[in-house]
């Protein structure tokens, strides 16, 4: 299947909140401003595994749960309230770019009958 | 992250797929595919039994640790109300350079043992070897 770039909408606090009521997920660099800042960032990062889950979101609603049958997802750099993720496919699968350009992760994807 | 945590079970148990999980993924993911995206990526293996659980077992220093990556294998999407039996281990935990890694597996299987997921998430804990 032939894939198009896609853009995430922004990413929001209460996102990164929800998502780790929906999993259970309260390791406090997600949901804790001071700790991840004393953790040296910015601010609170969304989680790995969310971050995952926008980036395949973009690629299910080209194609269809039912067509993937796996996703590498490795993460390059931490995704914060507010930055945009453009799902881009490259060479080797895809990367997923902040709006400065900077890679927020690649994935590579496994489709059925691949 | 303890280099003895290696082959060490996190979790093992029944998990229900309830609409109230599948529905707050959805709404967290807030976008028109995010309901059928949500049968994908319903649970992250690692804190099935609870995030303070797994820290634990694995020994994991919160301050100086990430994600480095999750791989999914998926042989179907879950389906809405089914009872699967997860299982969730410490693969690996070894170093490499100045950095230690973790790699943690989760399985989801029916009724009928057959699988539905794998995840295998690798955690990295900085300036811990």
């Amino acid at each position: 299947m032939q894939f198009s770039e896609a853009t995430t909408a922004p990413v929001k606090r209460v996102q990164i909140a929800r998502y780790a009521c929906a999993v259970g997920d309260f390791n406090p660099i997600h949901i804790d401003e001071e700790f991840a800042k004393a953790a040296g960032m910015p601010s609170v990062i969304a989680h790995g595994p969310l971050t995952a889950a926008l980036v395949i979101d973009q690629l299910v609603a080209q194609a269809s749960a039912e067509a993937l049958r796996g996703a590498d997802v490795r993460f390059r750099a931490p995704v914060f309230p507010g930055d945009t993720l453009t799902v881009v496919p490259t060479e080797d699968g895809f990367e997923a770019r902040k709006a400065d350009g900077s890679v927020a992760a690649t994935v590579t994807l496994t489709e059925a009958g691949a | 992250m303890k280099l003895e945590a290696e082959g060490s079970t996190v979790y093992r148990g029944e998990e229900v797929v309830d609409t109230h999980r599948l529905n707050g993924l959805a709404w967290a993911l807030g976008s028109a595919s995010a309901e059928e995206t949500a049968h994908l990526v319903p649970f992250f293996g690692p804190t099935m039994a609870g995030e303070t659980h797994f820290v634990d077992v694995l020994g994991l220093d919160l301050s100086r640790a990430l994600l480095g990556g999750i791989t999914y294998e998926w042989v179907r999407p879950f389906r809405d109300g089914e009872i699967v039996e997860t299982r969730v281990v410490i693969d690996k935990v070894f170093d490499k350079g100045s950095n230690r890694f973790g790699v943690v597996v989760a399985e989801f299987t029916d009724g009928d043992g057959a699988l539905i997921q794998r995840q295998s998430s690798t955690f990295i804990e900085r300036g811990a070897a």
